[in-house]
């Protein structure tokens, strides 16, 4: 969990803080000043990198073997994404992959996870839009056998391209259908399931090389879902397009202006090229501004911020 | 997300995460854990939010002091090489100008490149949130150091670029507020509640201003003013609490620092006790609040123009885009050339710091009259006994130097705000508000050099009493609050003028608000940021006007017994985030609301057996899985402005349905507001 983890960089950098004005403070014929502070300060860093060392033991790679415990898995993860945080998670808890992904990877881990987070949870409660939580990899199966690279940035972008999958690469599905087996579909990650078939056909455009992308092998979603979801998807393959285009518009410039500091608009247009890529090669149903459509897709433009766009006409770097 | 947990052996079942599970001296962690929580239980009776707000104070004031610290550290080496550089002409100028471009354009630099939102005061955008507009990211943890660190630039360089300290600091504290709020559920461990969210950050704000003017009762009612449109009295507990915290922390550290012996005012002045003022004074402090009122409208205007015209011009629009590093150095070369002190500098008294200008113009002498015979002499370095000799030439006296200050401070300010680096906007204003009163003051010393007769008593006129009557006022007026007076007071620790302050303060404002927008309320009307503006003046023809007149009737709603299809027709070609869900077509009846993101999970995931010819309803969705929420509020036809406008303030909300005898008949949200009080006030012309 990400904010555990400022917390505790907050508090070692609060010790050193805390250690630099004592040392300003210094006066020699009143030590009990620089005393307590460099006290304080002491403290906090020594207990703040003592918390930070348990937190990295042990050091956990974990790869269930079989559909079977998939199957055990998903169901699980179904509650979890449907009923929101059960009462055993209520204080968020950090995927166990987190650990060693936090170990080598921390400094180069994208920052636009949380946006993966806003669309693979679709009955969340949307607050966790708010404060930049990542929510680390998906933990689940391991396809085995697929080949795509896997890293972070071609599933958040097969994830976000959800809806169009199920639509235009119906037919394309056969082959890869035949390797799915049939547990039930769940609902809530009906969205991300489907997305292996994306790691198929997106992934081999993937052009790792734009991004800064850390080859690692990622942990897949269950694989067993997708082509029932596929299935139901079927009826409303219209309504995903649909609805892209018109919210083509709307959060386009609320989004994309709002969004403006983070790093996701680089990431996002280098997403989108990819995504193109990946479009044409498909079954093309959308025009292209549904690209950059699909990546705000679903996303509201904010839960208590439900202003027609005039009003987020917000310029973040204009002076006043 | 998935969890694997796994169970203790000889535990009593309760699944534990793996982490935890096999995580290191395990016995060793349970017992601290469990002396954690004992301890936990036994500080949070009195209730966790005091601990959070003391830290929140104390952590501040630690900021501030440092921030101070490094500032002063940083304006001495500067003096130092100013003064070691020698007599040559040129270098003199490089050594004076160069200092505040290089730490501009870097301050500007650095704090862009982390996030465009470090730029400027964060009051406005901290108004929006605060009035419950999600903006999102602006109180990431992660502009905290960019902001810092731009700040410490922009108040290094002093009074060259004369601006302050206020907006970003109070920004940095409602950062801190916020972080601190999430660490506050993460130790209760309950689920994030968002009101006690928004009262830590209210507290926040106030805690901000206060540690900023080191002056908690003015702090807290600023903050107040300036922030929020509805403040309870329960937040201003809370804030007194935190600010008081910060300002005590504060001046220890001073203490601590030995720069004092005790805790004091910051700026000592002394005027006389007994008979600060004379009766017939107070006319001028009140026509000296009008002077100041008719300023603040021309400084205001002024300001929002330019910075319209700044960002429409193609030349500094385009360099502003590309390159806001070399706008902001470009903007310092300006001032500092102007600030330059063997050349026109001079004429600004600009070798004072900003802290020193204060100093200077609450002196309690009459220059007038002491300049009169004697002509004190310049002195190559500030005398720090008598630091007012800066403001004195021998040809243009006092009253052609501080009319001078006026008249280029005025767009040299104007200038200043423009610049894209985290800077306060209130300090500087306070200064020239001081300087209009100075000037005022002198005036009136030489007019009546014996003092107005008064019953026979001769009391000397005192233009340091004008000076903080004018930095009241022009402050209050620009910012349209009334706290400022207090924050005179509390600055200087002498009360004794507070009838006149607070009439000219007064007598500011009326003028100031009937004919401007506040400097915050301006920018937050530039950047196009989302606000609620407030009825201005409860004339009769806003009485009328009832939600019926106003209100959004183009309502698209969902009826339980809808096909399927329909309701897919509709959402994809409306794209509102709530429909109001009602009963039937026909009765229109308001059950619920059902959020879009939800329908469309619902909608897709749905099996789609109506291929098989059954036809199935917008109900069977909702038992099946599409949450509706209730209503728990919404307007009626007969509602008035008035009301309406309170309700939307008071409990922070977007958008309300109006029905009519339970029948759903259309929407109110902002934009109608907006338009219904703009209309309001500004009636639109009869077709």
């Amino acid at each position: 969990m990400t904010d555990e983890k400022t917390f505790r960089i907050g508090f070692i950098i609060l010790g050193f803080f805390l250690l630099a004005l004592g040392t300003f403070l210094m006066s020699h014929d009143r030590p009990q000043v620089y005393g307590t502070f460099y006290a304080m300060g002491s403290v906090m860093l020594i207990g703040g990198v003592i918390w930070s060392m348990c937190q990295c033991y042990p050091k956990i790679s974990f790869v269930p073997a079989d559909s079977d415990f998939q199957g055990i898995l998903s169901p699980k993860s179904r509650d979890l994404l449907e009923n929101g945080l059960s009462a055993e998670m209520k204080s968020p808890q950090p995927p166990y992959t987190r650990l060693w992904d936090e170990a080598a990877y921390d400094q180069s881990l994208p920052d636009f996870s949380h946006i993966q987070m806003r669309v693979m949870g679709y009955s969340e409660d949307p607050r966790p839009l708010l404060t930049s939580e990542p929510s680390g990899p998906q933990p689940g199966a391991s396809c085995g056998g697929d080949g795509s690279p896997g890293d972070t940035q071609a599933w958040m972008e097969a994830s976000v391209v959800v809806h169009r999958s199920s639509d235009e690469d119906e037919g394309e599905r056969d082959p890869a259908q035949s390797q799915l087996g049939p547990p039930p579909c769940p609902q809530g990650p009906a969205p991300l399931a489907s997305f292996r078939d994306d790691l198929d056909v997106g992934a081999s455009e993937d052009s790792s090389s734009s991004l800064s992308s850390v080859q690692e092998e990622g942990p897949r979603a269950p694989v067993g879902e997708p082509w029932v979801c596929r299935y139901r998807l079927d009826g409303f393959q219209d309504f995903a397009l649909i609805d892209a285009t018109t919210l083509e518009d709307e959060p386009l410039e609320g989004q994309q202006q709002q969004k403006a500091a983070l790093p996701g608009p680089r990431q996002q247009s280098l997403r989108t090229e990819e995504e193109q890529e990946e479009e044409a090669s498909n079954t093309d149903i959308g025009e292209p501004e549904q690209e950059e459509e699909d990546l705000y897709y679903g996303l509201p433009d904010g839960p208590g911020d439900p202003l027609p766009d005039k009003e987020l006409d917000f310029e973040p770097d204009t002076q006043g | 997300m998935e969890e694997l947990v796994g169970l203790r052996e000889g535990s009593s079942g309760h699944p534990v995460t793996l982490p935890e599970l096999w995580g290191p001296c395990p016995r060793m962690r349970r017992g601290i854990r469990g002396r954690l929580e004992w301890l936990k239980q036994k500080l949070f009776q009195v209730g966790e939010d005091w601990y959070f707000l003391m830290a929140l104070g104390v952590l501040m004031a630690l900021i501030s002091y440092t921030m101070s610290f490094i500032v002063g550290r940083v304006v001495g080496a500067h003096k130092w090489l100013y003064r070691e550089i020698g007599e040559g002409h040129l270098l003199r100028y490089l050594s004076w100008t160069v200092y505040p471009m290089a730490l501009v354009s870097f301050s500007s630099g650095f704090s862009q490149s982390i996030t465009p939102f470090s730029g400027g005061s964060g009051i406005p955008e901290l108004k929006t949130i605060l009035s419950g507009v999600v903006l999102e990211d602006y109180l990431d943890v992660k502009n905290f150091g960019a902001k810092v660190v731009g700040l410490t630039c922009t108040l290094a360089c002093g009074s060259t670029i004369f601006l302050g300290k206020v907006g970003p600091f109070v920004h940095l504290c409602v950062m801190i507020a916020a972080y601190l709020g999430r660490l506050r559920t993460k130790v209760i461990g309950e689920s994030e509640n968002k009101i006690l969210q928004n009262q830590m950050l209210v507290a926040a704000a106030a805690v901000g201003v206060a540690t900023v003017f080191a002056a908690p009762f003015s702090g807290v009612l600023f903050s107040i003013e300036v922030m929020s449109s509805h403040f309870t009295v329960w937040d201003y507990w809370r804030g007194f609490f935190a600010a008081t915290c910060g300002a005590f922390m504060f001046r220890l550290l001073a203490v601590f620092n030995s720069e004092q012996e005790t805790i004091t005012s910051l700026f000592k002045t002394s005027f006389p006790v007994d008979v600060p003022f004379d009766l017939p004074e107070i006319f001028f402090f009140v026509a000296l609040g009008a002077i100041c009122g008719v300023m603040s409208c021309a400084y205001l205007f002024c300001q929002r123009t330019f910075l319209g015209f700044v960002k429409t011009n193609p030349v500094t629009s385009k360099l502003l885009a590309t390159s806001k590093p070399l706008y902001s150095a470009l903007a310092a070369l300006v001032l500092a050339s102007i600030t330059y002190p063997p050349g026109v500098g001079r004429f600004l008294a600009s070798r004072l710091s900003m802290r020193e200008h204060l100093l200077t113009l609450f002196d309690n002498n009459s220059w007038a009259l002491t300049t009169r015979n004697v002509s004190p002499p310049w002195p190559s370095e500030p005398d720090p006994q008598n630091l007012w000799f800066e403001w004195y030439h021998p040809r243009f006296t006092i009253f052609g130097t501080l009319a001078f200050f006026l008249l280029m401070k005025f767009w040299m300010l104007i200038l200043a705000t423009t610049i894209p680096m985290p800077a306060g906007y209130f300090m500087p204003i306070f200064i020239y508000g001081a300087a209009i009163g100075r000037l005022l003051g002198e005036a009136l010393s030489v007019a009546f050099p014996e003092g107005i007769l008064a019953g026979g008593v001769i009391n000397p006129i005192m233009p340091g009493g004008y000076a903080l009557a004018g930095a009241a006022a022009f402050s209050g007026a620009v910012t349209h609050t009334i706290s400022t007076a207090l924050l005179a007071f509390e600055l200087t620790g002498q009360i004794v003028h507070a009838l006149p302050v607070l009439m000219a303060v007064l007598a500011a404002n009326a003028i100031a608000q009937s004919c401007q927008p506040s400097f915050y309320d301006g920018t937050i009307i530039v950047k196009k940021l989302p606000y609620l503006p407030r009825i201005r003046g409860r004339s009769l023809k806003s009485a009328g006007v009832t939600v019926e007149h106003f209100m959004n009737r183009a309502i698209t709603a969902l009826a339980k017994d809808m096909p399927l299809e329909e309701v897919a027709k509709v959402v994809t070609s409306t794209n509102t985030a709530q429909y109001p869900l009602v009963e039937s077509a026909e009765s229109q009846m308001l059950v619920g609301t059902v959020q879009r993101v939800q329908l469309i999970n619902a909608l897709q995931t749905e099996s789609p057996p109506r291929a098989l010819g059954h036809q199935r309803y917008f109900r069977d969705v909702l038992t099946g899985g599409c949450p509706m929420e209730p209503v728990t509020l919404h307007l009626s036809p007969e509602t008035s402005l008035h009301q309406a406008h309170n309700l939307f303030e008071l409990l922070n909300l977007q958008s309300l349905l109006v029905t009519s005898q339970g029948r759903v008949v259309g929407f109110v949200s902002w934009v109608e507001l907006k338009k219904a009080i703009s209309n309001v006030a500004n009636p639109p012309a009869p077709k």
